[in-house]
């Protein structure tokens, strides 16, 4: 087991019996602001107009609606496309040109008075989400290609989303990222009440109470972080990070901000309104939830929770600990028990995300990094997942496990697809969870022993409910009411295809995501293994 | 006295002779029914149908014209003064503070005649009179922002208080709109004579009624402490009237609802940024010696107001009444900032952050009374309820209303947010961090409430029928609501320069 973890990490995180992490770049200054850079506006913008596009383009028939599709498709390539673009440069450079650092950096005045900036760039953990962010905006205006009510507020409302979100991972003013970080609220709040299933009502209502608290939270920590923040009241977040705080606001505004990413994530205990919202949704909308708007959540843990105040996640280890552990188990056995397979989806991702938090209360450089790249894998695994869920009950108009049965006979293509994504949830080595999760949690053992023991029962876990569920629903004997039933199209296999590669390039090849991240994560380990 | 005084009032002049134009012109063009028979007067109505339009065209023209002229006066006011001006022997004080305020006023009331250009209709043949009254009180207030004199402040008070008493009763045959006019008068005059109440009490522990005399009595100690104490409640009190807090706080739901749309519009932005022009005038002048005092009191009032606000908005189906509860419990928010400009460090920032929020809150607002009204001309009623689907007929009413709403929610990036914001930042800095927990919880709260209206206006389910009429949005309100969308999106990314314009109003009060 452990000549495998070398084999396949070594490559990307050294040593993982030493817990040092690979080429440490000299603690730099930041560089001056580049203001000729406009990348990072551009993904975040192009969006934006695209939605105003939309907006004064008719919409009487058949025809106008294609083109609002189309316009929704191209403005959401063309930022994957730069991201992407963005991606592959820093890969090329890494170790080389780029050893740490911000690159793409905007950085303008905006409201002098207080000392906000337009002020944006990535760095080695939001560059891998700002992909994900782009390659699942993408994937989900093809994924609603059929989407027949209202088309043009439904892509209005996406690419909106769009823009809040690759915003909040792109943001390095505080002020700024709450803007971005609200922005999502509202979109998602209506794409959930108007295009959702039965429930929807309850789910959109349950969604927006529990995340309009998490932001009056994030509101009032940011607040007060401002004014302890030092002499020279800051919102920059990178000042910020080296605010030297005293341990009982370190530990209060630690809090804060933890509840606020906790109710985002989900961590266990405010996880509730996850599977409600996660099975109304529409399927294109489930896939952003789940797949990317929770990553804001493990960002902001990450990038705040741990980056701004490490010595108090280190006293609050064990706290989070429980967190992390009871999530795993919990959500793993409640989506074994359950029948409805997007139920029991939801239910994972509570599972997975608390190998986040199980990465976040190791503080090792490789639980962190561990964490990151579950961040980014489990975007990807459960965004085909939740696409699927789609497609099967696009088919059988039932999400319920125990009336399919045998699916596999009448749609091959679909369930090679279902199992591949399987396995790549329940952690198969080869594909990209595996990398996260392995790396979590042999980065915990090193700090908790029991409470990462317990962990790995989750991967145990997931390998059980899935394998379990695919068992019931693809294969067995064909049931009558399934004769019928058509295999999926080019332009579903397309997009499934294209997410499955994603998930297993990262799989083999994990170099790059790992070391891209580790120097992301450079000062915050620096901050934590120097006191 | 020389008439050379006159120069320094040359906006207030040219509003009020544009209000006496309009009232002229009306009994020109818009000639009311002699007495003498029902023949005689349905001729009348007939030859005013034909008139009506030139009436109305004229008298809207010229209340912008006026208003937008005044606008300009007060910028080369701005210009000329470099610090302020004492006209009249001190009684009046024209520093940036004043002047941002009737900027302030003129630009609500040219957005105010562009939302009533169409509804005036319903007060043929009145539409004259309609005008020319948003125009005097808008005088008032002007003159109520620059006020520093006890009896100064009052008259200018009732010229706008005694215009909008008429303007709430204005649809005469309804009973609703007489119902609340008279309420209105009702509370109005209470409050009023609280107000002078409080005011009589330092007058009679000062012997003087310039604020300034009386600040200065009151630092020299001549003011035994009690009496001080009950005349700032009743002034403070007097003035929730105005600004709609606690516990002068319930005409505002009857009112608003009963009173024509426009002037509900009217009425929640321009007496509101009136009542705070003046009382924090007082506030820094006459009683900025007991700032220890009112900070703690209106701390209390804030926090009961917004609550009290929110929370009753919940469950209204009134649309026009939510909008009520909701301009109650944004008072509470602004009341927040005056607690700011209390504190040691904070009083300019604080006083910034309420001039920033009157603007955009007013603005904010205007815009959801515009697509209100549309609404209610388009479906006959102003319930919640039959606004299902209306964003399907009329998607760009339906938008502002949306937009309006959200940013009222204090959604980023709308402009409301950046309001709420500035308001949180100061109260925080002045150590009101528990208000600020309040105000936020209660922020959320009223997301609640403001997203319910959203979600119907887009809904799935349309109930009204074939019945309903067209929407009926002219050009004069597709302007207003233009005025709104600019003011709510896109000027958030230049908000800077408002913000430092506030900041610099703001400061002008503290310098001496």
């Amino acid at each position: 087991m452990m000549s495998l973890a070398q084999a396949v990490l070594a490559v990307g995180v050294n040593a993982p019996g030493g817990g040092s992490i690979p080429p440490t770049p000299a603690p730099s200054t930041p560089p001056a602001p580049s203001g000729g850079s406009f990348l990072i506006s551009l993904v975040v913008w192009l969006p934006l107009l695209g939605a105003l596009v939309m907006l004064a383009l008719p919409n009487r028939d058949e025809s106008d609606r294609g083109r609002i599709k189309n316009v929704a498709l191209a403005f959401t390539a063309v930022p994957l496309l730069i991201s992407a673009w963005a991606v592959w440069t820093t890969f090329t450079e890494l170790g080389v040109a780029f050893t740490g650092g911000y690159k793409y950096e905007e950085n303008y005045n905006w409201i002098g008075l207080f000392g906000a900036h337009y002020h944006v760039g990535v760095d080695g953990i939001s560059l891998p989400l700002m992909l994900l962010s782009t390659i699942l905006f993408f994937v989900a205006v093809l994924a609603s290609w059929n989407n027949k009510t209202r088309v043009k507020e439904y892509f209005f409302l996406i690419l909106v989303l769009d823009v809040g979100v690759t915003g909040v991972f792109t943001a390095m003013d505080l002020f700024l990222f709450f803007v971005f970080w609200e922005i999502e609220l509202i979109p998602m709040f209506l794409l959930i009440m108007l295009w959702g299933g039965p429930r929807r009502v309850y789910a959109a209502w349950k969604f927006l109470l529990f995340t309009i608290s998490a932001s009056a939270l994030l509101l009032l920590a940011i607040l007060v972080l401002y004014f302890k923040s030092g002499a020279a009241h800051t919102f920059d977040m990178q000042a910020l990070a080296g605010a030297h705080l005293t341990p009982e606001v370190g530990g209060l505004l630690f809090w804060l901000f933890f509840l606020c990413f906790a109710i985002k994530l989900p961590a266990f205990g405010f996880h509730t309104w996850l599977p409600d919202a996660h099975v109304e949704a529409p399927t294109a909308v489930s896939v952003l939830l789940a797949g990317i708007l929770l990553k804001m959540g493990g960002y902001g843990m990450i990038r705040i929770c741990v980056g701004f105040f490490p010595s108090a996640a280190r006293y609050y280890a064990l706290a989070i600990l429980a967190f992390a552990v009871v999530g795993i188990l919990w959500g793993g056995f409640v989506a074994l028990v359950q029948d409805d397979i997007k139920r029991m989806v939801a239910y994972s991702s509570v599972s997975h995300m608390g190998f986040v938090l199980l990465g976040m209360s190791a503080l090792t450089p490789l639980a962190l990094n561990g964490a990151v790249v579950e961040l980014f894998a489990h975007g990807l695994i459960t965004g085909a997942l939740f696409l699927l869920v789609g497609l099967v009950y696009d088919r059988t108009h039932t999400r319920s496990i125990r009336e399919m049965g045998g699916l596999a006979q009448r749609t091959p293509h679909l369930a090679v697809a279902w199992v591949i994504a399987a396995f790549a949830s329940a952690g198969l080595p080869g594909f990209a969870g595996f990398i996260a999760e392995f790396e979590v949690i042999l980065g915990s053992y090193q700090a908790h022993h029991v409470g990462t023991f317990l962990a790995a029962f989750g991967v145990l876990l997931s390998a059980a409910y899935l394998l379990w569920m695919l068992e019931r629903v693809f294969f067995g004997p064909l049931k009558d009411a399934w004769n019928r039933l058509r295999d999926i199209g080019p332009l579903e296999l397309g997009y499934m295809v294209g997410m499955l590669i994603a998930i297993f390039a990262v799989g083999v090849a994990p170099k790059a995501v790992t070391q891209l991240i580790s120097y992301g994560l450079t000062p915050i380990t620096q901050k934590i293994t120097g006191g | 006295m020389s008439w050379s005084v006159l120069v320094d009032f040359i906006p207030e002049l040219i509003v009020l002779g544009s209000a006496l134009l309009v009232l002229l012109g009306g009994l020109i063009l818009e000639p009311v029914g002699l007495p003498g028979g029902e023949a005689r007067r349905r001729r009348s109505q007939e030859a005013a149908a034909g008139t009506g339009q030139a009436a109305r065209v004229f008298a809207s023209g010229v209340g912008l014209a006026g208003s937008l002229a005044s606008v300009v006066s007060i910028y080369l006011q701005v210009a000329r003064t470099n610090s302020r001006l004492d006209p009249l022997s001190g009684t009046f004080v024209l520093d940036h503070f004043a002047l941002f305020i009737q900027a302030i006023l003129l630009v609500f009331a040219m957005v105010t005649i562009l939302l009533g250009y169409r509804f005036s209709e319903h007060f043929r043949p009145h539409q004259s009179e309609f005008i020319g009254l948003v125009l005097i009180a808008t005088v008032g207030g002007m003159f109520m922002a620059s006020a520093r004199e006890m009896i100064e402040l009052y008259v200018s008070l009732e010229t706008l208080s005694i215009a909008l008493y008429v303007m709430v009763a204005f649809n005469k045959r309804d009973r609703l709109s007489s119902e609340a006019g008279f309420k209105y008068l009702v509370v109005g005059a209470a409050s009023s004579a609280v107000l002078l109440y409080g005011l009589a009490i330092l007058y009679g522990l000062t012997g003087r009624t310039d604020l300034s005399a009386v600040e200065r009595a009151i630092s020299a100690g001549h003011a035994s402490s009690p009496a001080l104490v009950l005349a700032m409640i009743f002034i403070i009190g007097g003035f929730s009237f105005k600004i709609a807090a606690v516990p002068f706080h319930q005409w505002v739901p009857d009112v608003y609802q009963g009173a024509p749309t426009p002037v509900t519009a009217f009425i929640s932005v321009s007496s509101k940024a009136a009542g705070y022009g003046l009382l924090i005038r007082v506030l820094t002048s006459a009683l900025g010696p007991q700032r220890h005092q009112w900070q703690v009191y209106l701390a209390v009032i804030a926090a009961v107001t917004m609550t009290v606000g929110n929370i009753s908005a919940l469950n209204q189906t009134s649309l026009k009444r939510l909008l009520g509860y909701s301009s109650i419990a944004h008072a509470g928010y602004i009341v927040m900032g005056l607690v700011a400009m209390a504190g040691e460090t904070t009083p300019v920032i604080g006083l910034g952050a309420i001039l920033f929020y009157i603007l955009t809150y007013g603005l904010t607002n205007l815009a959801a009374f515009g697509a209100v009204q549309a609404a209610e001309e388009s479906l006959g009623s102003d319930e919640i309820s039959v606004l299902s689907g209306f964003a399907r007929r009329a998607g760009g009413v339906s938008m502002v209303m949306a937009l309006a709403l959200l940013s009222l929610t204090g959604i980023p990036p709308l402009i409301g947010f950046f309001g709420k914001f500035f308001i949180f930042l100061a109260a925080v800095q002045a150590g009101y961090s528990w208000l600020v927990l309040v105000a936020v919880a209660n922020s959320a709260l009223s997301a609640v409430y403001y997203l319910r209206v959203v979600r119907v206006l887009y809904s799935d389910a349309e109930k009204v029928g074939a019945a309903t009429r067209r929407v009926p949005v002219g050009p004069a309100m597709w302007t207003a609501l233009g005025v709104g969308v600019i003011s709510i999106l896109p000027l958030a990314v230049f908000a800077n320069g408002f913000v430092n314009s506030a900041q610099q109003a703001a400061g002008a009060i503290f310098s001496r």
